[in-house]
């Protein structure tokens, strides 16, 4: 009996395959992202007509987006989100919900395509590829790409990263970052970067000695490596990593409320009470980067 | 917006292929060695002592019940900390991930083809062995000149799905930083926001492949089929 079902497995399997695997790329195509962008609708509208506001949010990256002890969505990007919410409330005359959706790197930009959210507030950088794809708003912060390595590491100085092994978080632009580097001739010998799917398992392994360092935006870095006797923040000082909200192509009417939040929120002083809260003296210990007070005088706009 | 482009543009089109290349290097090897280590511990687990096949089914209990990604955590990080440090420095310059992702896969793959091998002991069934062992062959002999060709050609359909299986397991190489498909996929998506094309080249990269493999596999079969078994 059970011989007979295993040789009679592959036909079956094969016709199985055959079928899902139609449905599936069917799937893939009726959920085409330029229907969604290809309405013309300003996300102004959209919300005004639905009565609903989704803000896209990150769920665990900290400092920008994470879920608090109360299972409330917190963090810096996340408030950014909440004072734009509170501007189009305002704005469509206050009776307007706010619906929370967590998005990952990977879910951003689809969802926003096809309109299961209207803003994306996470930890987004800005790009010339995404620009082709998505609307940016003003930039809401800047960091830049970071080394972390264990305390007694002989790796001072970028120049000491020659030929070893760096981590760095899958997804990121710290590929790119390393890719560029390597080509151009920046180090003796090439740095071999080890792709992690998240910073938990990068700080593994660098602490098990499986990689020499690890790579990825500032902010993180120092929320991972506070204990000095352990661990050690190199400067790269190589790129500026300029961040942003995203918003669906084709919506002035929003984004102009978008980008007005932004600026009343670096020229009001919240944006850095807002700074001091998720980065600061309250958690990282991360003193603000003179890109960051930069960043804050060209978003203050006058009235 | 959507760009299809991006797949065949230097330098992603390159870049695909190489990750290409890597799914199929870890897979295949993976698999050989899967299958030499599980028809190895199958016959471990009818050995005639029992502290073997004590050991076979620790094996195999171990292996086939971890999932795949604990065991490959567990590999990549813990495995180079019990060796010297010249053997660790060669491994890292030699490609460790690549390394760590085929011992995992072909441990885990050991263990369920192990477990191929004993059913297809049961299947062969206890008769033949008798009538063996009363024509005087010894244990070895009679594995070696009779159970193990009728073992092979009776689990051949179970080795072919365990490639598939091994095929798409490969993708999780990705978790320690190998560049193959799924890892290189993922990538270009963030890098370029155009989701639907990098989504559409990865299932169907697996989807046609693992149709290659099944089809492959499927001559094999037809071809050492055990004459009047079933289906034969």
């Amino acid at each position: 009996m059970m011989k007979e079902m295993t040789r009679n497995a592959p036909s079956t399997d094969r016709r199985g395959f055959l079928s899902a695997g139609a449905a599936g790329v069917a799937a893939l195509l009726a959920a085409s992202p330029t229907k969604a962008a290809d309405t013309g609708e300003d996300t102004l509208d959209k919300i005004k007509n639905s009565g609903v506001f989704n803000l896209g949010v990150r769920e665990a990256a900290q400092p920008y987006g994470f879920k608090n002890a109360n299972g409330e969505y917190v963090g810096f990007s996340t408030e950014i989100g909440k004072a734009i919410y509170a501007a189009v409330n305002k704005e469509l005359g206050g009776a307007i919900k706010v619906n929370y959706v967590a998005v990952t790197s990977q879910t951003r930009i689809p969802l926003l395509q096809n309109g299961a959210i209207d803003l994306e507030a996470g930890a987004t950088v800005m790009t010339i590829g995404r620009s082709k794809v998505v609307d940016f708003s003003i930039p809401h912060f800047v960091t830049s790409t970071s080394l972390l390595v264990p305390a007694s590491s002989p790796i001072k100085q970028v120049a000491d990263m020659a030929g070893k092994r760096i981590g760095i978080p899958q997804g990121g632009l710290e590929a790119a970052l390393f890719r560029t580097a390597n080509d151009a001739g920046t180090f003796t010998s090439a740095v071999k970067t080890i792709g992690f799917p998240d910073h938990s398992q990068g700080i593994t392994a660098l602490q098990t000695g499986t990689i020499d360092g690890y790579s990825t935006d500032e902010p993180i870095l120092y929320d991972v490596g506070r204990d000095p006797s352990q661990f050690r923040i190199v400067p790269m000082k190589m790129n500026a990593a300029t961040q942003t909200l995203l918003v669906r192509p084709g919506s002035s009417k929003f984004k102009r409320i978008v980008d007005q939040t932004i600026a009343q929120l670096c020229s009001s002083g919240e944006w850095e009470k807002l700074y001091q809260r998720y980065f600061g003296d309250g958690a990282f210990k991360m003193p603000l980067p003179e890109a960051g007070k930069i960043l804050v005088q060209m978003n203050s706009w006058p009235a | 917006m959507i760009d299809w482009s991006i797949l065949w543009q230097a330098p992603n089109g390159r870049t695909l292929l190489e990750a290409l290349l890597l799914t199929f290097q870890i897979a295949a090897i993976s698999w050989a060695l899967s299958l030499v280590f599980g028809i190895g511990i199958g016959l471990l687990r009818e050995a005639p002592i029992a502290a073997l096949r004590a050991a076979g089914t620790v094996y195999v209990e171990i292996f086939r019940n971890i999932p795949l990604l604990v065991q490959l955590f567990f590999v990549y990080f813990i495995f180079p900390r019990i060796l010297p440090g010249f053997a660790k420095q060669a491994l890292f310059d030699y490609g460790w991930e690549i390394v760590a992702s085929i011992i995992t896969l072909s441990l885990y793959s050991s263990a369920k083809i192990a477990e191929l091998v004993r059913s297809g002991f049961n299947t062969i069934g206890a008769g033949l062995h008798m009538a063996a062992a009363s024509s005087g062959l010894t244990w070895w002999q009679s594995q070696r000149h009779i159970f193990l060709n009728l073992l092979l050609r009776t689990i051949t359909p179970g080795l072919a799905s365990e490639f598939v299986t091994i095929f798409k397991g490969s993708s999780l190489a990705m978790a320690v930083g190998v560049a193959e498909t799924t890892y290189v996929t993922r990538q270009l998506g963030t890098e370029t926001f155009q989701w639907l094309p990098v989504n559409v080249y990865a299932s169907a990269v697996y989807l046609f492949c693992a149709w290659a493999i099944a089809g492959v596999m499927l001559l094999v079969e037809k071809r050492v089929a055990i004459p009047g078994r079933i289906g034969g």
